[in-house]
């Protein structure tokens, strides 16, 4: 396997930002790694979520499908599915440093304009008090082109994500 | 060029219970893929691998702020949940058995190498072991603010060793 980087986005001090995104950088029908790292918020109880650009512009309507396993270090595993959403959640009760996120993401279908859009993650995170992770496998059931991808957050603490945190988009080929 | 940087290949060719990869997490990488691919047993008992990570001064870190979580996948069975907090290892990164049985295991690390960050990992796991198939899908952390430069695998029970495999180190490139 072999990877081509085509977007990266490193927020630094002062910078602080609820949302990134990374335009016009799914440009072929391959498949793209999306790769999250040391995502940290400047509050506690945060979320992250993940949702495709066309352009620069979100697309929020409600047909994601998603099932996921959260695994958890402190309780029992938990099971989850939803057919109509707008977005994928990456993780939940967000903390800030050392505390972080980090995620791994297969993009599939994301550039076609006939097929649905799926991904696939893996996700360990640390809350501050436990660290858990969501398996995940999930469908956009649109056949729009998307061209780029947006993580975004509604912690506000200090700005959003913070320095350091990272979000890097592979081509695969 | 590809930005996944190959950065250490272990080949396992004698009997061993414990593997350690030294000096392979570094100020050039934040996240790292590892394999570990055909580890086989010498003898006929299955062995359950687990995982310590190595700081700077070269100390496998062994104090019990790991945090892990594992879904056991079986194929003759359900499946199982396995879980720790204030642990001393990462546990069942990988089961394997004596060949022709063996393993096939990817994961991922995270930030490593930062003194300033927590190092979080994620792994997928797949396994024959006494006639049956099975997988692990697991995630793990260690809750210490120090650099990490390396990784241990060992055998947990210390006297199922290993004699075969190979373990590969890459780098994810990022170009600012």
């Amino acid at each position: 396997m072999s990877l081509l980087q085509v977007a990266n986005t490193l927020i630094t001090s002062g910078n602080e930002a609820q949302i990134i995104k990374l335009q016009n950088c799914i440009t072929t029908d391959d498949v793209y790694m999306l790769v999250g790292s040391n995502i940290q918020v400047g509050g506690t109880g945060g979320i992250c979520d993940i949702q495709p650009l066309v352009d620069s512009t979100a697309d929020t309507s409600n047909d994601v499908s998603i099932s996921w396993f959260d695994l958890k270090a402190n309780t029992t595993f938990q099971a989850f599915g939803n057919n109509t959403q707008s977005m994928w959640r990456v993780t939940d009760g967000m903390h800030t440093a050392p505390n972080a996120a980090n995620f791994m993401m297969y993009l599939y279908n994301w550039y076609s304009s006939s097929e649905y859009a799926y991904i696939t993650m893996e996700v360990t995170s640390h809350n501050g008090s436990n660290l858990r992770g969501y398996q995940q496998g999930g469908v956009k059931k649109d056949s729009t082109s998307f061209n780029g991808i947006q993580m975004e957050t509604n912690q506000t603490g200090g700005g959003g994500y913070q320095a350091g945190t990272q979000l890097t988009l592979y081509r695969v080929i | 060029m590809s930005n996944l940087r190959l950065i250490n290949e272990t080949t396992i060719n004698g009997s061993q219970s414990v593997t350690n990869i030294t000096d392979v997490f570094s100020s050039n990488f934040n996240v790292y893929k590892i394999t570990l691919q055909d580890i086989s047993t010498v003898g006929t008992t299955d062995v359950n691998i687990n995982a310590r990570f190595i700081n700077s001064s070269g100390a496998v870190d062994t104090t019990g702020t790991y945090h892990y979580a594992v879904l056991q996948l079986k194929s003759g069975s359900s499946f199982t949940e396995n879980r720790g907090q204030t642990y001393n290892r990462i546990d069942r990164i990988s089961f394997s058995d004596q060949s022709p049985e063996a393993q096939s295991c990817v994961m991922y690390v995270y930030n490593p190498f930062s003194s300033s960050t927590y190092t979080f990992i994620s792994w997928q796991e797949t396994h024959s072991r006494g006639g049956g198939g099975g997988g692990f899908r697991g995630i793990g952390s260690l809750n210490e603010q120090e650099s990490i430069t390396g990784i241990q695998f060992y055998d947990y029970y210390a006297n199922r060793p290993y004699n075969s495999g190979i373990i590969r180190v890459y780098g994810l490139r990022v170009d600012s």
